[in-house]
């Protein structure tokens, strides 16, 4: 069902004062990493150039994981015994790296224009207005998404930089992502990396919401 | 209520004695096995049910809060790693020293012998085997700032099948994207 444009018109867009956010990024065999590298079309929220960044530390980090469960499996850090409530305290500062690739942490400042967030219960219900089904921010790849590629299609006409939405990932009241979108880019006002090489620890593998059938069986 | 009641796919027999309802307060909810399945029902009218897969397997809700506490406390772990290895020109030289990888898996995804492949590094490698060998380059390539070599080889040999297993089968293709896909950071 096409979405109901008139309605998604409606959604407030505000500017947001200078806001830091998380991003975990690929570190090359040679030269720097590069923060603002994004393959088109990919992900929940697919457009030529969609960034992908995190509220919070954990977010960014949980969303690797959640990326890259498969990978996750293959660092068990217990030998095949697998975490329980007893050995989670002594795990949780370990790092999950053996198949995992470590990333460096950038915090990326932007100054938008118009930002929609569509976590607030105004937005949400246009959004169901407009024929959003809420579920799709926590569907599966293997789902489609539901219906956020959809609403991608419709961000340039709507004007929206970016976006704030629940992470599927890391589903606490603490955090979000903000996909970044062509026009957000121009946003940009500082780029700062804060790690050089780092992996995400047991205690954050452990935390993340895995899609269905995909948390790795060593985290319990 | 009976199982007729419950979407198709999420209903199975036994689950009668995990509905909970308010006069049923000391019976388990069904979290225990993995499912979370509510049913909201007002005599007289169709009862209304949601499941949804419990994300955090057989941990519950205060383990994983517990695992959420830890991880706001140590979202990650720094390690430096050392330089990559440099491309050396030598195909072979550079699969087996950037991968990671033994003469033995080398000839493990072609099915030939290990003195096979170990030859093929002074002799170069044969021209049907050349396209496979520089995906494996290139993966490795890829990999290898985040792995080191130590990882990309784990990486490419662990699991069952492992991705060394899926590339001697013809997904090379495949598994070169899932190296690519690590270039982006895409949010699910």
């Amino acid at each position: 069902m096409a979405l109901n444009f008139d309605i998604l018109r409606e959604i407030p867009v505000g500017e947001a004062m200078e806001s830091v956010f998380y991003r975990a990024v690929h570190i090359p065999a040679r030269g720097e990493p590069d923060p603002l590298f994004s393959l088109p079309a990919s992900g929940r929220w697919p457009t030529a150039w969609t960034l992908y960044t995190g509220t919070t530390e954990p977010v960014a980090w949980a969303e690797y994981c959640r990326n890259h469960a498969h990978d996750i499996g293959l660092s068990d850090v217990t030998g095949g015994v697998g975490l329980a409530k007893a050995t989670l305290p002594s795990y949780a500062h370990l790092e999950v790296a053996k198949a995992l690739p470590r990333r460096s942490l950038y915090e990326l400042s932007f100054d938008f224009r118009a930002m929609a967030d569509l976590t607030i219960p105004w937005a949400e219900d246009l959004l169901a207005r407009a024929g959003f089904d809420l579920g799709s921010f926590y569907a599966d790849q293997r789902s489609g998404y539901g219906d956020c590629p959809a609403l991608a299609e419709l961000v340039s006409q709507l004007g929206w930089e970016a976006i704030k939405v629940p992470s599927a990932a890391w589903q606490r009241p603490d955090g979000f992502c903000v996909p970044v979108f062509e026009t957000g880019r121009r946003r940009l006002v500082k780029m700062v990396r804060t790690l050089e090489s780092a992996s995400p620890s047991v205690a954050l593998a452990a935390a993340t919401s895995y899609a269905s059938g995909e948390r790795p069986v060593w985290l319990g | 209520m009976s199982g007729a009641t419950f979407e198709i796919g999420t209903w199975r027999p036994g689950l009668e004695s995990l509905i909970w309802n308010c006069e049923e307060q000391d019976l388990p909810t069904g979290g225990e096995l993995g499912h979370l399945v509510t049913a909201f029902a007002v005599p007289g009218e169709a009862p209304s049910i949601a499941h949804a897969e419990n994300t955090f397997g057989g941990w519950g809700v205060g383990l994983a809060e517990e695992a959420a506490a830890l991880a706001v406390e140590t979202p990650s772990v720094v390690t430096l790693q050392p330089p990559a290895p440099r491309l050396s020109n030598n195909l072979a030289e550079d699969v087996h020293v950037i991968g990671g990888l033994t003469w033995s898996q080398i000839a493990k995804v072609f099915n030939i012998s290990e003195r096979a492949a170990a030859g093929w590094r002074a002799q170069g490698v044969p021209p049907h085997r050349q396209e496979t060998m520089e995906a494996l380059r290139a993966i490795a390539v890829t990999m290898v700032g985040g792995l080191g070599t130590g990882g990309v080889s784990r990486w490419l040999s662990a699991g069952r099948p492992s991705r060394l297993d899926r590339i001697g089968v013809g997904e090379v293709a495949a598994v070169a994207e899932e190296a690519k896909s690590y270039r982006d950071t895409p949010a699910t």
